[in-house]
């Protein structure tokens, strides 16, 4: 009973606290339950104490716990709230991050298709476009279209001019380009001036201001630390490639929300509730200076639901704008800055963000940050100033028209509010059109305008929330009763104990924002005053600039790989000069090739010295051996080697009488040489050969014959002895050749009678068949050489090849010998045969002398004086053996000797008689040759020689015991 | 003049063994002297003066060799003999031939070596007579060109001799006075 009694009391005065707040605000329920569950919570525990404790004490000590407790608890909270706060700013780090890679790519592939030429349709879009846009966007579309022109144009610049130059160039073209369509723009804003009301606007941003103070205050404490935080960082990365002469500013664009409830469709005049209040505002961050220097006036773009007030524009300070909705949507916002900074309109766009929650508080919606180089200094150029003078007269209409606009407006709507009423709706059907046209003409410009990298991040993240809005468009109808429900709104935050914290800031929030607001009213007529032209113009020619820079940098990279692409043809061109200088080689490498064919033919060459060396026949083997010496050499060298040979013999013997050396060397230089054997240039192979020639040619061989004799005898050493003691002289050139005709060594001479010739005829015959017959013994001789000596692995073949020639040279030799018989006079053939058949043993003794005696030069001649020695020494019972003068041959030497002697004792007998014979017969001139003389030996002319020369007194006894001086003969 | 003649023939007996030499004696007349006749009786007699040589130089040689303690003679007996007898120009001919002799052999031994080693059939042998045979025929028609280069020049050298014609008269009459003052 007495716990019944208790409560009563208590509740009173919880009741007794509520009733002022409830007089004083229309609360919605929901604030009820809270504060009633505020009072109960309090209650239980003043029970839970007055147990305890008695009297005025427990009360006072029940309070200080309460304040203790929720101490502790906010804390807690304001902790947790900070810690999430932390993550959501690394969260947006890294989206803006990303963002920035996204743009970069975007840009790139913007101009990389700048560089492809436009199309037709592309073309009528811009110029469409450009019709229905903005006043302020007009300007940029038209110059989308002369950059891509002056793109193409520009790498036949940067080839012909420096980089620098080509800014400056395409600068002044950009500039010349705008004009006319800065005039374009310009008369189109009239005419939207004319047609909407921009008084309207500003009346209702007048009574919305008040409203709005309080919690703008409250925000800002909270963004401060985050928005510090991101403009740090931007500034790190960004400076280094912005400009100098301009300084970065950074301007927060966001919207703050609160739910109403539905309790507001009463006030509404009609349509769908409007359950939100939201509030868009335009703040700076860190500037030098208050926003209102910067920022002439900003333009608010809404949703067309909100026709025909869908445009608003702020020309004072708070930049802000309050308005009731029910739905989320992209919102465009225009930034209009001062004359002096020379900077064009920026265009943003913010989704407004309203309270999911719907906690009926005022939250924080969304806000964007915008970073924004102007020039803090003034720079103003005559050529600028100049041209914006036509503008000036254009915009002396422009404060105008707003000055009237408003006051028609506003008695309509207090006045007449039926009238005002049918208007609307005609406005309404006009704008509507517009509207949809201006919004989709605002994208595509922003996509084409020059700010895109300050813009495109926001672009990405409304496109989603337009496609979901887009359905649930509705024309709104503001209402005066909500505007006065959220100033009592105002009041119980500020009153309720929750709120408690921010009491202080509020108020003075709301007084720094007073005094402003107080200056701008006094100085507003003076603002729509100066002209906004000339900034225009500065702002659109400052805003070239960014764009002039990316361009020539891709067109740059562009034409640096054409530059790379030339470098690479010059690439392509030098390996194909390498590719020549291969070929160049190649053909080189043929040089050595074609030297290579010269080893193989040496290597021939060697293998036939080789062979000719190696070749088994003596005779052969000798002509052999000179072929090569002449091949390789001159022909005069060649005769040079023979002469040494000849000459090494000559000098080796010792002769004690010029006649004698003069026989030896006449002997073996015949002019018909008999072995077939052209060694010197004055011998003829055979007889016939001699005859043939003239008969000067004749007389050269015999002249050239005894020079060569001459200067074998001036070399000799022994001769020279002679000639220098007196007892001899050298023989001339005349007396040689005379010794040579007379003794028999010149064969005929031409200059004879014919009879002569028929003779002659007869012996070249007979010589013939001498030649023929040394050819057979020649080439018959060495098949026994070979069959007695040669003892080799491969000889069956050898004994095969020889036996068949012999078969054909014993053949030859048969017929030369039955041709022998024939020429013998005075002989009986059956006599030698029957005598080589009874001798048998000779046959033998020849067959052995053959098998030797194929080592000696002149076989034949020393064959036949060889059978008469063998013959001559069996008489005296002497019999001469071959010796082994080398090791491994045995050569009948004595034999050989004996028939040389024979030879040449013959040889004088017979030429010594020719000699004496033709002395008788007495002539005055040069002697003919004995040849062409008809003479016959008699055995007289041989006694006669025998009785002359004492060498022969052997034989004779004329002079035995006596030397006498032997005669010139 | 019969006596000399009749002195110098051999008997009959020897008549019948010197048919061979004969043929022999006459293939040498004719290599010597092609053009010029000789008769039958100036054969025989040359026959026989070489056999009279043949004789002294090998009876004298035999001589050499016995003198030496030796049984068959050498060449060197040979050459000592020719100048115990005082036929200096023979003896020149004869080492000549020597020398001629040797070199011959001194290459027959070298090829035979060779030939051992290679296994040369028959066919390249031939292939490379052939091509030698045509080598030394290219050859011969160079070095006729030559020879009527040199003929040329040789002809007008030939030209001032023949002015001194007389000189050479005057040596042949004094060899006619001589074989007067001898016949």
């Amino acid at each position: 009973m007495d716990q019944q009694q208790a409560t009563p009391p208590k509740k009173r005065r919880h009741s007794e606290y509520h009733d002022p707040d409830y007089q004083q605000t229309e609360v919605s329920s929901q604030d009820e339950e809270e504060t009633c569950a505020e009072a109960e919570s309090p209650g239980q525990r003043k029970w839970t104490k007055t147990e305890q404790s008695d009297g005025m004490l427990p009360l006072s000590d029940k309070f200080q716990r309460i304040r203790e407790l929720l101490r502790l608890e906010f804390q807690r909270e304001i902790s947790q709230k900070v810690e999430q706060l932390a993550e959501i700013d690394r969260r947006l780090l890294q989206g803006r991050q990303l963002l920035d890679r996204l743009r970069y790519q975007v840009v790139s592939e913007y101009y990389r298709k700048q560089q492809v030429p436009l199309t037709g349709a592309d073309i009528a879009k811009v110029r469409g476009d450009s019709l229905f846009g903005d006043d302020i966007a007009a300007p940029q579309l038209p110059l989308h279209p002369a950059i891509k022109k002056i793109v193409g144009k520009r790498p036949v610049v940067i080839q012909n001019h420096l980089p620098e130059r080509t800014a400056a160039t395409l600068a002044k073209e950009t500039i010349r380009l705008r004009n006319p369509a800065h005039r374009r723009a310009e008369r189109r804003r009239q005419q939207k001036i004319k047609e909407q009301g921009i008084v309207t606007d500003h009346s209702k941003d007048k009574k919305d201001q008040p409203e709005q103070e309080p919690p703008i205050s409250v925000k800002l404490e909270d963004e401060q630390p985050c928005t510090s935080r991101q403009a740090h960082e931007r500034q790190v990365e960004l400076n280094a490639s912005r400009l100098n002469n301009k300084n970065k500013f950074n301007f927060v664009v966001g919207n703050t929300s609160k739910y109403i409830g539905e309790d507001s469709r009463e006030n509404g005049t009609g349509g769908n509730a409007l359950t939100y209040k939201w509030l868009v505002y335009v703040q700076g961050k860190d500037l030098p200076e208050p926003l209102e220097k910067y920022i002439k006036k900003v333009r608010f773009h809404l949703h067309p639901s909100y026709r025909p007030n869908d445009i608003v524009d702020v020309h004072r300070s708070p930049f802000q704008l309050n308005r009731h909705g029910w739905g989320e949507f992209p919102m465009r916002i225009q930034l209009f800055f001062q004359e002096h900074l020379q900077q064009k309109p920026v265009q943003l766009m913010h989704t407004v963000v309203l309270d999911k929650t719907m906690c009926g508080l005022h939250t924080m919606g969304a806000e964007t940050t915008v970073e924004i180089w102007l020039r803090a200094k003034q720079a103003i150029t005559k050529q600028k100033s100049g041209k914006p003078h036509p503008p000036h007269e254009q915009e002396t209409a422009v404060p105008a028209p707003p000055l009237a606009a408003p006051n028609v407006l506003e008695p309509s709507v207090f006045a007449f509010p039926g009238e005002s009423c049918k208007p609307r709706t005609i406005s309404i059907t006009q704008n509507k059109e517009e509207l949809d046209d201006n919004l989709f003409a605002g994208i595509n410009k922003i996509e084409l305008s020059d700010d895109i990298e300050k813009i495109e991040p926001t672009v990405l993240v409304s496109e989603p929330l337009k496609l979901n809005y887009s359905p649930r468009k509705q024309p709104p109808t503001p209402s005066s009763p909500p505007r006065t429900q959220l100033r009592l709104n105002a009041a119980q935050v500020t009153a309720s104990k929750p709120s408690v914290v921010y009491l202080p800031v509020n108020g003075r929030s709301p007084r720094q924002e007073s005094l402003p607001e107080r200056q701008r009213q006094e100085f507003s007529p003076v603002k729509h005053y100066p002209p906004a032209s000339p900034q225009r113009a500065w702002k659109e020619s400052s805003s070239d600039r960014p764009p002039i820079k990316p361009v020539p940098n891709g067109h740059h990279q562009g034409k640096k790989n054409v530059v790379f692409q030339r470098a690479g043809k010059l690439y392509i061109i030098d390996p194909l000069q390498r590719k020549l200088k291969q070929a160049a080689k190649q053909q080189s490498l043929l040089k050595p090739q074609l030297s290579l064919l010269k080893p193989p033919s040496e290597t021939r060459w060697h293998m036939l010295q080789c062979m000719q060396h190696d070749h088994g026949y003596a005779n052969m083997s000798g002509e052999m051996e000179e072929k090569p010496m002449l091949l390789p050499p001159i022909v005069d060298t060649t005769i040079q080697s023979r002469p040494r040979r000849l000459e090494h013999i000559f000098r080796s013997a010792q002769f004690r009488n010029m006649r004698s050396a003069v026989e030896f060397l006449l002997s073996r230089l015949p002019l018909a040489s008999i072995d077939q054997q052209k060694e010197y240039p004055f011998t003829c192979i055979t007889l016939e050969e001699f005859h043939n020639h003239t008969a000067l040619k004749q007389r050269c061989f015999e002249y050239l014959r005894a020079r060569m004799l001459r200067r074998c005898l001036m070399q000799h050493h022994e001769l020279h002895k002679l000639d220098i003691s007196g007892k001899e002289h050298y023989w001339s050139l005349r007396e040689i050749v005379a010794f040579a005709r007379v003794h028999g060594y010149t064969p005929a001479l031409k200059d004879v009678l014919p009879v002569v010739h028929e003779k002659r005829k007869q012996k070249l015959s007979d010589e013939e068949q001498l030649a023929r017959r040394v050819q057979a013994q020649l080439k018959g001789e060495p098949q026994p050489q070979l069959s007695a000596y040669s003892s080799l692995s491969s000889g069956n073949r050898l004994e095969a090849w020889i036996t068949k020639q012999s078969d054909r040279l014993l053949g030859h030799d048969q017929q030369m010998r039955d041709k022998e018989f024939i020429d013998v006079l005075g002989v009986d053939k059956p006599h030698p045969l029957a005598s080589r058949l009874t001798n048998s043993a000779d046959v033998s003794f020849q067959m052995v002398n053959h098998r030797q005696l194929l080592y000696l030069p002149p076989p034949k001649h020393l064959d036949s004086t060889l059978q008469l020695v063998q013959e001559m020494c069996k008489d005296i019972n002497i019999t001469l053996e071959p010796e082994e003068s080398p090791p491994g041959v045995s050569q009948p030497l004595a034999l050989s000797m004996l028939g040389q002697v024979l030879r040449t004792f013959i040889e004088k007998l017979v030429r010594r008689s020719l000699a004496a014979k033709l002395q008788q017969e007495t002539l005055e001139q040069l002697p003919p040759a004995a040849a062409n003389a008809p003479l016959c030996l008699q055995p007289q002319d041989i006694g006669r020689v025998i009785s002359l020369c004492s060498e022969l007194d052997f034989l004779g006894n004329s002079h035995l015991g006596v030397a006498p001086i032997e005669p010139q003969i | 003049m019969s006596n000399p003649q009749e002195e110098l023939l051999p008997p009959s007996a020897e008549d019948d063994e010197l048919t061979l030499p004969r043929a022999s004696i006459n293939k040498i007349i004719k290599e010597l002297v092609p053009t010029v006749r000789v008769a039958n009786e100036s054969r025989e007699l040359i026959l026989n003066c070489c056999s009279e040589f043949i004789h002294l130089i090998s009876s004298e040689a035999n001589e050499v060799c016995n003198m030496r303690n030796k049984k068959t003679i050498n060449a060197e007996h040979v050459l000592e003999a020719l100048e115990r007898l005082g036929f200096h120009d023979y003896k020149q001919e004869a080492e000549a031939v020597l020398h001629d002799c040797k070199e011959v052999a001194a290459k027959r031994r070298r090829q035979s070596t060779r030939l051992e080693n290679l296994g040369i059939p028959e066919e390249e042998l031939l292939r490379q007579q052939q091509e030698l045979f045509a080598k030394a025929r290219e050859e011969q028609a160079r070095e006729e060109q030559q020879q009527w280069m040199s003929m040329q020049a040789a002809a007008m050298v030939q030209r001032p001799p023949l002015a001194d014609g007389s000189v050479a008269s005057k040596p042949s009459e004094d060899d006619d006075d001589d074989d007067d003052d001898d016949y």
